[in-house]
């Protein structure tokens, strides 16, 4: 395999492992923490939802602006 | 007639002379000004001055949010205490730990890739996305996706 495709085979373990998180977070009915809980705990604190919004900025500027 | 309850006589004012007929206008404005700014944005190019413009409305206006959500916050510190007697947060669910190794594995891939060459054999996360929103199509569907965690993680 070449190194290239080292790297995305590593980018699709990670979105499959976030997208089997998600899920299992989702049945456990409460059990576990899903994404929103985990956000909602984040955006409770002034710094959370300063490093949210950071994230958020940097995701749309390094994508869409350069 | 209705009278005013202090006793004096006087005829009851009304209780609503303008009644709010703002209904649900401002999330409509909202959601238009995000399809037209999305439309706009689904045929710009990075680099350029319109692509700059244009991701930088959302920001301003997330910015703008953030600093209005955290300064009332700030300001009723130690004065309003009827928002601090709630109940303490419940403490941090070990399971969330998963979510944090998640995240610092894919910031630790995304850092390997962007420290090292040729960008080709290491492709970084924008470069991903940059595959996905290389036609208007695909541009179009993730502005809209950023727009709508925009609002989930800075404006609600």
């Amino acid at each position: 395999m070449t190194g290239r495709q080292w790297s995305f085979l590593i980018w699709a373990v990670l979105g499959l492992a976030v997208t089997v998180w998600l899920v299992a977070t989702w049945l456990s009915g409460g059990r576990l923490p899903t994404l929103g809980a985990v956000l909602l705990r984040l955006k409770a604190s002034s710094i959370g939802r300063v490093l949210l919004a950071v994230g958020w900025a940097w995701l749309g500027w390094h994508s869409f602006a350069r | 007639m209705d009278t005013n309850p202090s006793g004096s006589g006087l005829p009851k004012p009304p209780r609503s002379v303008v009644t709010d007929r703002r209904g649900p206008i401002g999330p409509v404005v909202l959601g238009l000004a995000a399809a037209v700014l999305t439309v706009l944005a689904s045929f710009t190019s990075p680099f350029t001055l319109g692509a700059e413009a244009i991701t930088a409305l959302p920001l301003s206006a997330g910015l703008a949010a953030l600093v209005l959500r955290l300064r009332p916050a700030q300001r009723s510190c130690g004065t309003d205490r009827s928002q601090h007697d709630v109940a303490p947060p419940e403490p941090p669910h070990r399971w969330a730990l998963v979510w944090l190794g998640l995240v610092v594995a894919t910031v630790g891939w995304e850092l390997y890739c962007y420290l090292n060459t040729p960008r080709s054999s290491h492709p970084t996360l924008s470069g991903l996305i940059d595959m996905l929103d290389a036609r208007p199509i695909g541009k179009f569907v993730a502005f809209s996706l950023w727009l709508a965690l925009g609002w989930v993680l800075v404006i609600q």
